[in-house]
């Protein structure tokens, strides 16, 4: 009994690890068509890209931070309690992301693609098409594990 | 079909009925497992510290290497706490619903761990009233000792690791 006791803590933990990577990958892959796609954009646009970025980066750590020990230092400073509630809500949807993610990698994937085809006479464009879809398929990859993780062996 | 339901399932605290672990489903905010009918059901409820299974060095070590030095991982319970009780449930019928609460404190504590509320089956529900709380667990305690020791000598030798290398590379 024990021994399932474990091995559900075990993928639990292994589920927790993959959900984080594939957020931080998630992130460094908007990173590269951001990079790759703001010289093609206006003025405008290209500040609302750059800050649209920084509000997934700090949402992204702000998730990968989430856990226990920050939401019950949180609990123990009373006047956050309702954000400690919140952050518990988010964490349990925490789960969720990665398939919310999987939906994004195949959107991200078609941008670089198209954006590739479109400046294919630019070399200096070359390498920041093959970073994203690099991270990308990894993201898919953990995502996939996570997939399996939960739904056939996870509690 | 007998509902088990509880309003704050703690993940950490696995059920288990016949040696395996109740899988429970979210319906309408609660958290809802079934088990089939029988006159006589033995739930046990068990929550031991990560460090507590036999292979804790191997399972930390692994789950430390590939959460890159424990970065990506979440971190362990800073509790050592056990619990492990058994409750009987002894329905009448086949369609009784029973709601219960876990209250896991921060350290080892007489209050009550697990609670069912439902007035109406008082009679039917059976606790072990010696182990119906959570424990202090010294050996896990012992082991999330050295855990810390080990973490923190790691990531001093990788500090140093780095600033040897980046010396070394600028000169």
């Amino acid at each position: 009994m024990y021994r399932n006791y474990f091995r559900v803590k075990g993928l639990n933990r292994l589920s927790s690890i993959l959900t984080r990577f594939t957020i931080l990958l998630m992130v460094a892959t908007l990173a590269c068509v951001a990079i790759d796609i703001l010289p093609l954009l206006g003025a405008m646009i290209q500040v609302f890209v750059v800050l649209g970025y920084l509000v997934i980066t700090f949402c992204t750590f702000f998730l990968i931070l989430l856990n226990e020990n920050f939401r019950e230092k949180f609990k123990e400073l009373g006047k956050f309690s309702n954000w400690s509630e919140y952050a518990n809500d988010l964490a349990i949807k925490m789960k969720n992301i990665p398939f919310i993610l999987f939906s994004i990698c195949i959107v991200l994937c078609i941008v670089c693609i198209i954006n590739y085809i479109i400046n294919k006479n630019y070399d200096r464009k070359t390498h920041l098409i093959v970073v994203p879809c690099v991270m990308t398929s990894l993201a898919t990859v953990f995502t996939i594990i996570h997939m399996i993780l939960i739904n056939v062996f996870s509690y | 079909m007998i509902k088990i339901c509880t309003s704050n399932l703690n993940d950490e605290v696995l059920v288990y009925y016949k040696d395996a672990p109740l899988k429970f489903k979210k319906e309408n905010g609660d958290f809802v497992a079934e088990v089939d009918y029988s006159t006589e059901i033995e739930l046990t409820f068990v929550y031991m510290h990560e460090f507590r299974s036999k292979l804790w060095f191997l399972y930390m070590l692994f789950f430390y290497i590939i959460s890159v030095f424990g970065l990506f991982a979440k971190l362990y319970e800073k509790s050592c706490i056990q619990l492990n009780t058994k409750v009987v449930l002894k329905p009448n019928s086949s369609n009784e619903v029973y709601n219960f609460r876990i209250h896991k404190p921060k350290n080892a504590s007489s209050e009550i761990a697990v609670l069912f509320s439902n007035d109406d089956h008082s009679k039917n529900i059976f606790y072990d009233g010696d182990t119906n709380f959570f424990v202090e667990d010294p050996v896990a305690k012992k082991r999330k000792k050295l855990y810390n020791l080990f973490a923190a000598l790691s990531w001093i030798a990788i500090i140093i690791s780095v600033v040897v290398i980046v010396i070394v590379t600028l000169i």
